[in-house]
């Protein structure tokens, strides 16, 4: 008579471990509703609010003379500052990370090497206030130089630099050893392999890794607070005098008391955030197009 | 490289169709300039946002009567404008409080004599956020707020004072400024003078704030308190008005309870002594009866000796607009125009900014 | 962190032998453009520290101690003990509530999402990762802080009586250490997401196939075989998100109402974050206020760097050892 109780303990087990299962499964399907709440929460908002204000005045003018009641002005100014200072950012962020990562992936190998990656990967945590702090400390105060559109560049390039060579990095293992054998088959010197097939074959993998890091230091706030300091006219010329970028702009309106002000933040959030997507998505929607397996 | 295609044709699409000009927006009365005598060029001024509302004004008076000229006004608070103003980034800087002394000598190490000229003069607002409530405070209430011994609106004190309103079972959130401010230190000194009993944190332009949450500017002392129910702060008169927040009545030392307006701003400051320097120092104790007795001047900061002739100029001629004609600007932005035998004195101050060459 | 230890390139594929000029200037450049990184990395030290010092000098230890923040008073009185602690208490409940979620999230793609599902959940938490912070902020500040208030009430009125943290001692909600531990656990859950996704995928599919063979469920598959192997590259994306959370800056200072206290109070409004008071004070500050400032700004970039080595090192040596067995 023991069997069939032994059975029945034994199916017991086995529906607790079932509803164990249901319910755990259960629970990490949640976790991930959970966590794109905010997402849609905030998104909603922003498109929300953002189109209500959102005008061709407001792409179009600056806040120079705008009165704290005012309900007029723009972000015109912390666009196109935003723009210089990302472009400034990208030119030496790039070039400079891509040749950390031709260095990690095609001549590493040693304790240097290693060391190089390391730090890079320490940098990526690098928080961006700190970021600012440093080309305030360095090149507003020691060298002098004063506020600018260059020295909020130069901020954002110390941010870009770490996430540029990792996903080089990244992009440039994935690239097939026999294409450099390939190369160097024929007698091209390892310097040409690597910019006319390695690079090349990568590319699509390096850009899109290049534009989501553009994407990232866009939306970066803290370090302009510092470098670019904010202006309310227009200042086409990055090399002179503070400038107004457009996350700071944001963050200007946002902490003011008049609903006006208010109204202008969330417009320039929403421009912000079209900006950033569609740097994202773009640079996804290219990831897909990418010459590389699995990247 | 693609995304370099995307940031250039951003900015070409940018590039040429932005524009500074928001006059069309800005109300302008073409009455109250006719008589400024117009310079050119360009002067960049920074510093208190106290006087912010009416100094953006007068910007945009000027520069609509001036087409020639671009006066430029970054409210970035009355500490960074005496910074800038030091170390030589402005033309013109902006403060609640005077100088130190050695801030001044550090200046005038650099650049000759400083004038403070007296350019508007304003009241601070105890703004609070209370439905249907028309607040009555005495100094020693309000102290007694900002100090935390009040916690709750409907304490014994609060009500003693305002019988006949029905006062919330609510906390009182008290939000004062995170950063150094002429308006704090006015606002500090005034509890200091007439509740020093108990108001224990001492003046200045910032103090260890025995109580409350910080914010950024008088702006963000307003925003804060316009986003909690039961928030009580205190920012210059056109900031609690333009974000339609309540504003209390204060007893002044003859005994009635008077809300800020220009009238009894400027009652404030007749009772006054002004030096030569103009460093007017206000009296929160004055016994005129129309007075609101948190009122504070604010001053403008020049050098006397100008390097450049064409700017020197200009700031004459803004600044002369600014302290006359401009002073009728006071009353629709909520500050209290400075009395007449002050205007005199600050354009006498104001003709003697020169340089070299003129 | 997928090639931690990737073999390099160069040790595997010979390249023509013969010394080229061109190959040798090449080396260099990329060389330089290597040692420029451990140059920067110097150099951010070195000039955080100059400028630090004359204000740390002129209050000495206190620095460490003193709770307000008055540089630029006489004599100057400025620390940073209760910016400190702001800091780490809202950073450490960001962590308690964004891992598990995270967690769940990473488990759930790579254990459980059919393939085009995972990927575009993947997506999906990328762009959450790519809101900027000045957004969250804008957001937080205007919609969660006041939708948190009942939130804050009903945990008050529940267990506030009890639990002194709880507690709001003049039942005042609001912009508190909460509320902006809320909104950084948004920012940090989809890096931490993220991380964790990485460590997961690295699990060897023989674990998995031999937990199931044993007639393992889903979870138990989970539990016993990913991750305990898991475990330790776990905690590193756990503390790379830590150091993320204390970095941030914009968000923070939007909705959290800055006060100087140490206070465990976490439902009411006040609290600052280093990174906030930054933001907050830069503009107004004079001389001795921007140095004290770099200085708390050096105190960050230590304790940063000191969570991101910790964090990396430990995801190097779990990836050392998963590629160390079959």
């Amino acid at each position: 008579m023991t069997s069939p109780a032994m059975a029945a303990r034994f199916s017991g087990a086995r529906r607790r471990r079932r509803v164990v299962n249901a319910a755990a499964c259960g629970l990490l399907s949640a976790a991930v509703v959970v966590a794109l709440i905010p997402l849609v929460a905030v998104l909603s908002y922003v498109v929300g609010r953002g189109t209500e204000a959102l005008s061709i005045e407001f792409l179009t003018h600056s806040m120079k003379g705008v009165g704290p009641l005012d309900d007029a002005g723009g972000a015109y100014h912390a666009i196109l500052g935003t723009l210089e200072q990302v472009a400034i950012a990208a030119v030496l962020a790039v070039p400079l990370g891509l040749a950390v990562a031709v260095y990690i992936v095609e001549y590493g190998g040693g304790r240097f090497a290693y060391a190089v990656r390391f730090l890079v990967d320490v940098m990526t945590g690098l928080p961006s206030i700190v970021a600012g702090l440093f080309i305030f400390a360095f090149w507003v105060l020691a060298l002098d130089k004063g506020f600018s559109g260059l020295a909020a560049g130069l901020s954002l390039a110390v941010l870009m630099l770490p996430v540029v060579v990792r996903t080089s990095e990244e992009m440039l293992r994935l690239v097939p050893h026999e294409l450099r054998e390939a190369g160097y088959a024929l007698g091209v010197p390892r310097w040409r392999t690597t910019i006319s097939v390695v690079l090349p074959t990568a590319s699509a993998g390096i850009t899109t890794g290049v534009m989501l890091a553009v994407a990232r230091v866009t939306g970066e706030t803290a370090p302009l607070l510092l470098t670019a300091f904010g202006y309310d006219a227009i200042r086409r010329s990055p090399f002179e005098g503070p400038q107004s970028g457009l996350p700071l702009y944001v963050f200007s309106q946002a902490g003011s008391a008049f609903d006006v002000a208010v109204r202008r933040a969330w417009a320039g959030a929403l421009t912000l955030i079209v900006i950033v997507l569609v740097l994202t998505v773009t640079a996804r929607l290219l990831a897909g197009r990418s010459r590389l397996p699995n990247s | 490289m693609r995304f370099g295609a995307v940031l250039v044709t951003l900015a070409l699409l940018a590039g040429g169709c932005g524009t500074d000009d928001n006059t069309s927006a800005a109300s302008v009365d073409p009455e109250l300039t006719q008589d400024v005598e117009c310079a050119t060029g360009s002067i960049t001024g920074a510093g208190s946002t106290f006087v912010q509302n009416i100094a953006q004004q007068w910007v945009k008076d000027y520069a609509f009567a001036c087409p020639g000229a671009t006066v430029n006004y970054q409210a970035v608070g009355s500490g960074a404008g005496v910074q800038q103003f030091i170390a030589g980034t402005v033309d013109f800087g902006a403060t609640d409080a005077v100088m130190k002394p050695a801030e001044q000598a550090q200046a005038e190490a650099r650049g000759g004599p400083v004038l403070h000229i007296p350019w508007s003069s304003g009241a601070i607002a105890i703004e609070y956020n209370l439905d249907d409530v028309d607040l009555r405070l005495s100094p020693r209430t309000l102290a007694g707020i900002f100090q935390g011994t009040i916690r709750r609106w409907d304490d014994p004190a609060i009500r003693a004072e305002n019988p006949g309103e029905t006062l919330p079972k609510l906390g009182i959130q008290v939000v004062h400024r995170a950063d150094g401010s002429g308006t704090t230190d006015a606002f500090t000194s005034y509890l200091d003078t007439v509740a020093g009993d108990v108001w224990k944190a001492g003046k200045g332009k910032d103090v260890p704030w025995p109580t409350g949450q910080g914010a950024k500017g008088s702006d963000g002392v307003t925003a804060a308190v316009k986003q909690a129910v039961g928030a009580i702060g205190y920012a210059e008169v056109s900031f609690a008005k333009g974000a339609s927040l309540g504003i209390a009545r204060i007893r002044n030392e003859a005994g009635n309870f008077v809300a800020p307006d220009p009238a009894s701003g400027s009652a404030a400051l007749a009772g006054a002594v002004t030096p030569p320097d103009l460093k007017i120092k206000v009296d929160f104790t004055t016994p005129h009866p129309d007075a609101y007795p948190i009122s504070t001047p604010t001053w403008v900061l020049v050098f006397q000796r100008q390097p450049d002739p064409a700017k020197a100029a200009l700031l004459r001629s803004f600044l002369s607009y600014a302290v006359s004609a401009g002073q009728q600007r006071a009353v629709t932005l909520h500050y209290a125009p400075i009395p007449d035998t002050l205007t005199a004195r600050a354009q006498a101050a104001i003709a003697t900014i020169s340089s070299p060459g003129s | 962190m997928t090639a931690a230890t990737g073999t390099p390139i160069a040790t595997t594929v010979r390249a023509p032998s013969r010394r080229r000029h061109g190959d040798t200037v090449f080396h260099g450049i990329v060389v330089v453009a290597a040692g420029f990184v451990l140059v920067l990395i110097a150099a951010i030290a070195v000039f955080l520290i100059a400028q630090a010092v004359p204000a740390i000098d002129k209050v000495g230890w206190r620095f460490f101690t003193e709770e307000t923040w008055f540089p630029d008073a006489e004599p100057a009185r400025f620390g940073i003990a209760a910016l400190a602690f702001g800091t780490v208490l809202s950073s450490a409940l960001a962590l308690a509530m964004a891992v598990p979620v995270a967690l769940g999230c990473a488990l759930f793609l790579t254990e459980l999402a059919p393939r085009r599902l995972g990927r575009y959940v993947g997506y999906l938490l990328d762009l959450l990762a790519a809101v900027p912070s000045v957004v969250y902020g804008l957001w937080g500040v205007f919609v969660l802080v006041p939708a948190l208030v009942p939130v804050q009430r009903g945990i008050d009125g529940a267990v506030g009586g009890v639990v002194p943290v709880f507690d709001s001692r003049n039942g005042v909600y609001g912009r508190s250490i909460f509320a902006a531990s809320v909104v950084l656990a948004i920012m940090v859950l989809p890096i931490v997401a993220a991380l964790a996704r990485e460590v997961f995928r690295q699990v060897p599919r023989a674990h998995r196939e031999a937990a199931f063979a044993l007639g393992a469920t889903r979870w138990e598959v989970i539990k016993l075989a990913v991750l305990p192997y898991g475990r330790s590259g776990i905690v590193g994306a756990i503390m790379l998100g830590f150091g993320r959370a204390l970095g941030e800056t914009i968000a923070v200072a939007l909705v959290l109402a800055a006060s100087f206290s140490i206070d465990i109070h976490i439902f009411e409004p006040g609290g600052n974050t280093i990174a906030a008071n930054i933001a907050t004070k830069f503009g107004e500050a004079g001389q001795t206020g921007r140095n004290a400032l770099i200085a708390s700004g050096l105190v960050l970039f230590a304790i940063t760097l000191l969570v991101n080595v910790i964090a990396r090192g430990i995801v190097y040596r779990s990836a050392v050892a998963a590629e160390g067995k079959p």
